[in-house]
């Protein structure tokens, strides 16, 4: 068994850093000496709690609000689900709701005959609408002229 | 056998994490876990028995409030007794003790300590009756605050040097050297009890 020399032990008494044999020599030590864990404990005395110590603790436990898990869930998740809601109703109603000044987009044209009465239907309806965007209805002026009522009275 | 309560640390681990999701019931099977063992190193490290219930309660307190800080880098037994740490050396300084009560080499006598560690007797010889108890209380009380702190928990509560280290915060190498010299310390006293001396 290695023994501890009294430089050693004085060593360990001022908490100075020890050389690796050192190490060694005090690991054996400790290693020889394990029987004592058992003496310590079976001399030492019993602790046990009592009823009232215990109740005492509970009730002391039971008045701390840990914050639950759940509480932090629903209010900081609500807010953030609502500043999302906000965003994204924001965002559709930029897309989606026409804008005052902004061009409409444009109607296909549809293939007409020019002079046949699609053609000049066709033209009121974009008057008109070109009426609209500037907000003001000047009632439609016959553009049919070049229609060709002969062709309506010939069947 | 060993006295101490064995728990299990995949057990610890789970009771952690229920008693994180607010079960009530999962906390309180940690402190039936542990009360004793936190009280019986408390007792040892405070003045008085008041000072020691106190402490230990809010060694569990500290503990439930702080649940969401627990790492499982260290285990459940070495968390709570860092805490209880912590609350022992705060008491010891509003109770204003001196620092060589705290220090290493409160009660130990230096060279005749020294000549002791030559014999080769263990303590598997020795019969514990009620006097030695008494012996190895009054040993326990007088050694500082330091060793007395390494000495409970390995030799009692059964901690690996790692863990003491992580629990109070001090180099693995100067865990083993208090231990042996709270070891020397009772050693002394157990040899001035059986020459009819005072320990």
């Amino acid at each position: 068994m290695s023994r501890i020399s009294q430089e050693l032990y004085e060593k360990m008494l001022r908490e100075e850093e020890l050389s690796p044999a050192e190490h060694l020599a005090l690991e054996e030590a400790l290693a020889a000496d394990s029987a004592w864990s058992d003496f310590v404990q079976e001399a030492a005395p019993q602790s046990e709690p009592s009823m009232a110590w215990r109740s005492e603790l509970n009730g002391r436990l039971s008045a701390i609000r840990r914050p639950g898990r759940r509480a932090i869930l629903n209010w900081r998740t609500g807010l953030g689900f609502a500043a999302v809601a906000a965003c994204g109703a924001g965002l559709a109603f930029a897309v989606l709701a026409p804008m005052s000044g902004a061009p409409l987009p444009a109607m296909a044209e549809a293939p007409v005959v020019e002079g046949s009465l699609e053609s000049a239907i066709a033209a009121a309806h974009r008057d008109s609408q070109r009426q609209a965007d500037l907000g003001v209805y000047v009632p439609a002026q016959p553009t049919l002229a070049a229609y060709n009522w002969d062709e309506l009275g010939a069947n | 056998m060993s006295r101490a309560n064995r728990h299990d640390a995949a057990l610890d681990a789970a009771l952690v994490e229920n008693a994180r999701r607010n079960e009530a019931e999962a906390f309180g099977r940690i402190v039936d876990a542990y009360q004793s063992r936190i009280i019986g190193f408390v007792s040892r490290m405070v003045p008085t028995e008041e000072d020691a219930l106190d402490v230990a309660q809010e060694v569990f307190i500290r503990a439930y409030q702080n649940l969401d800080r627990f790492d499982s880098r260290s285990s459940l037994r070495t968390w709570l007794f860092k805490i209880a740490h912590n609350l022992c050396i705060d008491r010891a300084r509003r109770a204003k003790r001196t620092p060589l009560q705290l220090s290493v080499s409160a009660g130990v006598q230096g060279e005749a300590d020294w000549e002791l560690l030559d014999q080769n007797e263990g303590p598997e010889d020795l019969v514990i009756n009620q006097e030695l108890r008494e012996v190895v209380k009054e040993a326990i009380e007088s050694m500082s605050d330091k060793l007395r702190e390494v000495l409970l928990l390995h030799e009692e509560q059964e901690m690996a040097y790692e863990e003491i280290s992580q629990a109070i915060k001090v180099p693995v190498g100067t865990v083993k050297s208090r231990l042996f010299l709270a070891r020397a310390h009772l050693k002394r006293a157990i040899a001035n009890y059986q020459n009819g001396g005072e320990a």
